[in-house]
């Protein structure tokens, strides 16, 4: 189902809710006033609200899977970016600088950019709708694998953040709040360990399915060497081998750390861009 | 009534006379019962803790002991001239006594700013009173208000945030670096006081193994024991440092005792585990490059020294918003304070006006004639009303008077009353600037 004005006009308040929350914590932030950064989280849970009840509501009125076009995919990317938020923020609680300034909010302060992001990328798909071939479960599971395992890559990669602002900060042996709203730097590292663990079977299995499904369709005019499909090939396996490598660099121990935190990021990076890419361009066929 | 406080603290008196005049709990409780005894129908409550002993009092206007009585007691408790203590001492009474307390509890009068052991000791000084049977309803909603008050500071400013010790800092970062401290080893290098009280704080966290390297076995096992730990020999040091994630050191070492190739082959050992290092050696322990190597953490005496002058520094900015609290909280306390000064002096001004009214009444009813029950009925109405009415003002205006927090007025107003109306108070509440 194409969205509609008043879809378009639900996804900008939810927007609009999310800038406001982001303001709020920027400023939050700077005066050092709880009370802001409590309106700033009532802000993102309301949009975050929104975008799950769009998503339901066009879902259920459809009588289709959530992730059924690129428009509804992205709105509920939105919203489980949300929960990831309150996740962090909820493991994060009670911890305060060694100073004891209080909580910086740094867990909103890369969170919310980053949903705004998303929010606007998801009005913007709206003017370029486009309906996922649904005709069966191979195709579900080409879609919804790689969604789970985007989701667990942005996890890893809002991790990765946080573990190298943390790193930094303790380096600097800066006593400031920045430590105070990051979880542990070891608790950290495991979070990424588990998100990249769980996301990199999910984004291969999306990866093998999508490449099967382009074989079976290649009689039916798929062109491999058109370069809007090798563009995507190439950076969606670039991502994928920058994954493998955080997956792997549990064994490797000189890696851990910093290291890890670096390539999730621009596993997370780089998966974003393939998206990107894969709305942006024409279809290769 | 009056509060009155008698007391040492930090700032009045030298550690030696503040070790001199402390009481444990078995003597603190003798104390309030003696005191009580000598003077009966008091309230007491002694608080007595490292930084200070002040003796909580609340005794009648006119009543006993007053400051010399208690100066006399205490000396003579702790087998002291009075002159010996005196000079150490302060006192204040009523709403100072109040403000007092309330900002003890809430830490705004201890050596560091913002601890809450303080509101601990007040409740335990609270609870030993009771247990004395020395604690009335004055002393105790005192008491129960300090403490709420203390709770309220802490809670509500950020008069306590931060951590204010070098071992409490040091416990801090260990936990931004590692989620749960069950899971990790500690090492102590050197058996010096400020490692082992790093230590300590550290064994606090319930860590799952502790190692003490030093270079003397003997002082090492004595530690080793105490925190249930594990001695070792300083030749065992790099197999110790593979271990542990968490090292404190502080030997008296000219020289670094850990550089970077050492701490880089350790590394390489411990399979690039993060570490954490405590340096609170001075001279330093460790090589300040060590700190550069990926997954080590190196902080020195002067980095947590540094915290902790920011907490403090912090703390401070904070004293504003908790005076105000505590102000409030005395302001509150003092009205209640005075409404029951004042209680007598109302309920006697009501008593003698509703006797006046008695006693006309007992004059005009017998002369009334006609319709006497009806008449009866009216002249009591009419007499009943005209003393509300004439009685509503002057009560009313007590009342406000009461709420005053320094009341300053309620002893010329209980003079006053008493002498216009020439009321019949206990003596003991009768209104005396001097006392």
């Amino acid at each position: 189902m194409p969205p509609t004005a008043m879809h378009l006009v639900w996804v900008l308040v939810a927007g609009l809710l999310l800038a406001g929350a982001l303001l709020a914590s920027i400023r939050a932030t700077r005066t050092g006033r709880a009370r802001l950064r409590h309106v700033s989280r009532l802000l993102a849970l309301a949009a975050i609200l929104l975008d799950l009840g769009l998503v339901i509501l066009r879902s259920v009125r459809a009588n289709t899977w959530p992730i059924a076009n690129n428009f509804d995919s992205v709105v509920l990317f939105v919203a489980m970016l949300g929960g990831l938020m309150f996740y962090l923020l909820v493991i994060s609680r009670g911890r305060t600088g060694a100073a004891g300034r209080g909580q910086r909010g740094i867990t909103d302060l890369i969170l919310l950019p980053l949903m705004l992001l998303f929010q606007v990328f998801a009005a913007a798909v709206y003017f370029v709708f486009r309906r996922f071939t649904f005709d069966d479960a191979w195709h579900f599971l080409h879609l919804a694998s790689p969604i789970m395992g985007a989701l667990l890559f942005a996890a890893a990669a809002v991790c990765g953040v946080m573990y190298l602002l943390g790193d930094r900060a303790l380096r600097r042996k800066r006593t400031d709040g920045v430590l105070g709203g990051l979880p542990s730097l070891e608790r950290l590292e495991r979070l990424i360990q588990h998100a990249v663990l769980l996301g990199f079977p999910l984004l291969t299995f999306g990866i093998v399915v999508g490449v099967l499904m382009a074989f079976k369709e290649r009689g039916h005019g798929v062109n491999w060497l058109a370069w809007p499909n090798v563009l995507k090939i190439v950076v969606g396996m670039a991502s994928w081998a920058i994954f493998a490598v955080v997956l792997h660099v549990r064994f490797v121990p000189r890696f851990r750390g910093r290291s890890a935190a670096w390539f999730s990021v621009a596993g997370f990076v780089l998966l974003a861009a393939t998206y990107l890419i894969v709305q942006a361009l024409p279809k290769g066929h | 009534m009056r509060i009155q406080v008698v007391g040492c603290n930090h700032k009045t008196a030298p550690l030696e006379i503040r070790e001199r005049v402390a009481f444990d709990d078995d003597q603190v409780k003798e104390a309030l019962r003696a005191v009580t005894a000598e003077w009966p129908g008091i309230e007491a409550m002694l608080v007595s803790t490292c930084n200070r002993v002040e003796f909580y009092v609340a005794r009648k206007l006119h009543g006993y002991p007053r400051v010399d009585d208690v100066l006399d007691f205490v000396a003579k408790s702790r087998g002291l001239a009075r002159g010996q203590i005196a000079g150490s001492f302060f006192d204040h009474q009523d709403m100072e006594a109040v403000s007092h307390l309330m900002g003890v509890t809430s830490s705004l009068d201890s050596m560091v700013l913002g601890e809450t052991q303080i509101l601990g000791q007040v409740r335990h000084a609270l609870s030993l009173a009771s247990e004395a049977g020395t604690l009335g309803p004055i002393l105790t909603r005192l008491g129960n208000d300090a403490v709420a008050t203390g709770k309220r500071v802490h809670s509500e400013t950020e008069l306590s945030s931060g951590r204010a010790s070098i071992a409490s800092v040091a416990v801090q970062f260990a936990r931004q670096i590692f989620e749960d401290l069950s899971d990790k080893t500690l090492l102590l290098i050197g058996a010096g006081k400020m490692g082992e009280q790093t230590l300590a704080r550290l064994v606090d966290q319930g860590p799952r193994r502790v190692l003490i390297v030093n270079r003397s076995p003997q002082r090492g096992q004595r530690l080793a024991d105490a925190y249930n730990g594990q001695a070792m020999g300083f030749d065992k040091l790099t197999e110790a440092l593979t271990t542990a994630d968490i090292v404190v050191t502080s030997t008296a070492a000219s020289e670094p005792i850990l550089d970077v190739p050492m701490m880089e082959a350790v590394l390489k050992a411990r399979r690039y585990r993060p570490i954490f290092l405590i340096d609170i050696a001075v001279p330093r322990d460790v090589d300040e490059r060590v700190g550069r190597l990926g997954r080590v953490y190196l902080y020195n005496i002067d980095d947590l020294q540094k915290v902790v002058a920011e907490t403090l520094d912090g703390r401070a900015e904070h004293v504003t918003p908790a005076r105000q609290i505590v102000d409030q909280r005395v302001e509150a306390f003092m009205s209640w304070f005075r409404s029951r000064d004042l209680a007598p002096t109302i309920a006697a001004l009501r008593q003698r006006v509703e006797g006046l009214g008695g006693d006309e009444l007992g004059w005009v009813l017998p002369k009334l004639s006609g319709d006497v029950g009806r008449d009866r009925e009216l002249v009591e109405q009419f007499a009943r009303r005209l003393i509300n009415k004439l009685l509503h003002d002057p009560i009313r205006n007590l009342g406000q008077v009461a709420a005053d927090p320094e009341g300053r007025n309620v002893d010329i107003y209980i003079h006053a009353i008493t002498q216009l109306f020439n009321l019949s108070l206990d003596d003991s509440e009768r209104p005396d600037q001097s006392s």
